[in-house]
């Protein structure tokens, strides 16, 4: 796939134009992963004061008691939004399903290592811990590109 | 799929220690011959215990301690399942020398079955962690 960077005339807004002859499965990933780049934050709730999250900054998300809590380096807060719907809102982005109750920031995890009992487990950057389920392994593996054996 | 998968990877190791624990056993008890009766024992043990297993394993521990509380209860749920087969087969009679023979060969077996699934789970991890290297970089 050939690609090639134009400048915009003055004025002219900076768009990306996708030149195919079929929409395939990868193209269709492309595009909405392209789409989901514009969704850079989350509203967050501490002491009833919202504040807006920024992504790069949540470590995981954690679904406890019915209530989702966004875990920053130190701080946490809880969101809105179900479990389910942020791992179908951030599908295409960074984050990633690794039990029924954690979504993971990839680029937080800073070693994976195996725990007893067949089981994997994360090392943030922020030396927190989060269990993987070895039923989530698999789209771990493909979302770090690692062909199923 | 995956629950089959897992279930056969499981039943085979388990089967591979209890296989070496009788050997252990006719080894330290000097026994030259079993019955053909246990050929088909050894399996039908590994098949229950594996059962157990996937079934204790099969929900999610929120933190490391609640994971291995699970462990040690699964644990105590097998030696009690191997005792209660043992005496079933008539491996070993039910006074307290049968009762430690058990917990001692699960405990043997037990051990074997999660270093063979450890060593499966590191090999994992490590390319688990290749892979994370080249997309983000750093030390990992």
């Amino acid at each position: 796939m050939k690609i090639r960077l134009e400048t915009p005339d003055d004025g002219e807004e900076d768009e990306i134009i996708i030149r195919c002859r079929e929409l395939d499965d990868e193209l269709m990933s492309l595009i909405r992963s392209l789409s989901q780049r514009g969704v850079t934050r989350i509203a967050g709730y501490s002491d009833k004061v919202m504040k807006l999250l920024s992504l790069k900054d949540i470590c995981y998300f954690e679904s406890v008691d019915n209530r989702v809590f966004a875990y920053c380096e130190k701080e946490v807060y809880e969101v809105k939004e179900k479990l389910y719907e942020l791992e179908k809102r951030f599908e295409y982005t960074d984050f990633q399903r690794i039990s029924k109750s954690v979504i993971v920031n990839i680029s937080w995890i800073e070693l994976i290592s195996p725990i007893l009992g067949s089981r994997l487990e994360a090392v943030l950057k922020n030396k927190e811990r989060v269990i993987i389920s070895r039923q989530y392994v698999p789209e771990l593996k493909k979302k770090l590109g690692i062909a199923e054996r | 799929m995956k629950f089959i998968t897992d279930l056969i990877k499981l039943f085979t190791s388990v089967t591979t220690g209890i296989v070496f624990v009788f050997i252990a056993v006719m080894l330290i008890e000097d026994i030259d011959s079993i019955s053909t009766k246990m050929l088909i024992q050894m399996p039908c043990a590994a098949l229950v215990t594996s059962l157990v297993t996937t079934a204790f394993f099969c929900g999610e521990s929120r933190t490391r301690r609640g994971y291995y509380l699970r462990i040690l209860l699964h644990y105590i749920t097998l030696c009690a399942v191997m005792t209660a087969l043992g005496r079933f087969f008539g491996w070993v009679g039910s006074d307290i020398k049968g009762i430690m023979t058990m917990v001692i060969s699960t405990g043997a077996v037990y051990v074997f079955t999660f270093t063979v699934i450890f060593i499966s789970s590191k090999h994992e991890a490590d390319r688990l962690n290749s892979a994370l290297r080249s997309k983000y970089g750093g030390k990992k």
